[in-house]
């Protein structure tokens, strides 16, 4: 019986051979349509990211006092690195400040003179990317923590900037996130209906199965197997096309003011496109034989 | 081996069959007669489960199509072999693949059926041809490989559906000696035909002859026909019977003809 399985998973893939023209044609449609979606996804994928580095965080600014103990604020934002949700954190002591601003006054005023003696006082500026829905609770709580760490004098908050950035989570998660689930959907109902028309070429040896007393499941497990190869392949080779097409357009728009690199997504997308697309194949499989 | 009872098909407000009943028993040979339309091969389907039997009982080979589950069908069709007009053999295999195959099915270890499948393709004459991709075989070759296909199984019942359509006159001779040969060796067959010489050929056959549907005539070969009814309604096993329908059912539209029993 193992043996019986093994022949006709092989069957799956000697079945390749057959009819290459429409073999060839449906693996072509199945990595265009994969290779399409793929694209929109890269796209999304650096839209998201570029407006989540700009807008999707919340940033606080904590001053301390200026004549608390340093050694016990370095402590403090030891502790801070651990906070939840926290995206990222730049601390400055009183001198780096000083550099700070007068490297931001572009070279053309020179506080060398304070150095020592730097009038401004500790301060940390904390990014968050909290959760949306118990955002305005946590923006509150997280006020209200930092208001009160010992030696803290004020804390700044951007009301606008927190308003921009749970526009932005919104939108994700409202907009974007079904869309790419539409995405896959469109893909895997494109995908599914090609393969599926391939297998359909194969009705007669199908239907001489049936004749022959075959059950469904031996007639589907080789259906099943060619199935999932297009999926694999289609989606393997279009992931390879897009690769390619990131690398020729990764700095189309990488410059002043724009300064946005085109990023490939992250492998494990690839992964689960490939995934998706090879269940998609091999279910498409497993359907052609229903009858 | 094959009981029909009242049996009737309808494809939306087509009445395909209506009211056919006939027996057969193990070892015959029935033609199944009647022009174009007649509703030959839409009984030949109900009796290899290729439609749902709706109307009526059949039981075939032991199967009670009427009661036929979904899961039962492969197991009916191991005991049932169908030979078409079109050949159905895959063109891209090998006669011995393409013969091989209903013995792959039931899981019948390579040495036995390398055997079988040679053995038959001795009898059909193709052993020379085993290794050819059937598609470049001429239409009498992929027709034989088709009849081998059925029968390397040893089936029950064997049903042909106008098997030599797509064959010159010579080569529907050859087929018919084929079947004949076979029938020799006890395999029960109908073979559906529109072809009155093929049926004169085999004067020891019974023959059921359908219009409309309907089955219009039926004879008792080597006896008087009229004996046949008498013999139909006494005899479960050797009843050569095929009773016409002298009125369709309640909901299938219009009677039916008076029985023809000499009208082949």
């Amino acid at each position: 019986m193992i043996g019986v399985v093994f022949k006709l998973l092989g069957r799956g893939f000697a079945d390749l051979r057959v009819n290459p023209w429409a073999q060839t044609l449906t693996l072509a449609a199945v990595t265009l349509v994969a290779f399409l979606g793929g694209l929109f996804l890269l796209f999304l994928f650096n839209l998201n990211a570029e407006l989540e580095r700009a807008r999707g965080e919340l940033i606080f600014q904590v001053y301390w006092r200026p004549d608390a103990d340093m050694d016990v604020v370095a402590s403090q934002w030891e502790q801070l690195e651990h906070l939840p949700a926290l995206a990222a954190r730049t601390t400055y002591t009183p001198e780096q400040g000083l550099e700070a601003l007068a490297s931001s006054m572009g070279g053309g005023l020179d506080l060398q003179w304070l150095r020592g003696e730097s009038p401004l006082p500790p301060t940390a500026v904390l990014a968050f990317s909290p959760d949306v829905a118990e955002e305005e609770t946590w923006t509150r709580d997280m006020l209200a923590y930092l208001e009160h760490l010992p030696g803290v004098e004020k804390v700044h908050f951007n009301v606008v900037r927190a308003n921009l950035a749970r526009a932005w989570k919104g939108f994700r998660q409202h907009l974007v996130w079904p869309l790419i689930g539409f995405l896959g959907l469109v893909q895997a109902l494109i995908v599914g209906n090609t393969v599926k028309l391939l297998l359909l070429s194969r009705r007669t040896e199908i239907e001489i199965l049936h004749l022959v007393g075959a059950r469904d499941w031996y007639i589907q497990l080789p259906l099943v197997v060619s199935g999932a190869l297009h999926g694999f392949a289609g989606s393997a080779l279009a992931v390879g096309l897009l690769k390619g097409v990131q690398y020729l357009i990764r700095d189309l728009l990488d410059f002043p003011p724009l300064n946005l690199p085109i990023v490939f997504f992250p492998w494990e997308y690839a992964a689960a496109m490939a995934g998706v697309l090879t269940l998609v194949g091999a279910f498409s499989g497993w359907v052609a034989v229903r009858r | 081996m094959l009981n029909v009872r009242h049996v009737s098909h309808n494809f939306g407000s087509h009445w395909a069959l209506k009211n056919v009943s006939f027996e057969l028993a193990k070892g015959e040979f029935l033609f199944l007669s009647g022009p174009s339309g007649a509703g030959k091969t839409t009984l030949l389907r109900l009796l290899y489960g290729s439609l749902p039997l709706e109307r009526g009982k059949a039981t075939v080979a032991g199967f009670r199509l009427h009661d036929l589950r979904r899961r039962e069908i492969p197991l009916l069709r191991r005991q049932v072999s169908v030979v078409f007009q079109d050949f159905k053999v895959l063109a891209h295999r090998s006669v011995y693949d393409n013969i091989a195959l209903a013995l792959e099915v039931r899981f019948m270890p390579r040495r036995h059926l390398d055997r079988r499948v040679r053995a038959v393709a001795r009898s059909l004459g193709l052993e020379r041809r085993l290794a050819a991709p059937s598609g470049e075989l001429s239409g009498g070759e992929q027709q034989r490989v088709a009849i081998a296909r059925a029968i390397v199984v040893n089936p029950q019942l064997l049903l042909a559906d106008e098997p030599t359509g797509n064959l010159d006159a010579d080569l529907a001779l050859r087929m018919l000696e084929i079947f004949q040969q076979f029938h020799t060796f006890g395999t029960t067959i109908i073979l559906a035909t529109h072809n009155r010489d093929l049926i004169s050929r085999q004067p020891d056959a019974r023959i059921v002859r359908l219009e409309e549907g309907q089955v219009v005539a039926a004879n008792w070969p080597g006896g008087d026909p009229a004996s046949f009814r008498t013999a139909a309604t006494a005899a479960a096993t050797a009843t050569s019977g095929a009773t016409a329908s002298k009125a369709a059912p309640a909901d299938v539209p219009g009677p039916g003809p008076e029985p023809e029993e000499d009208r082949l």
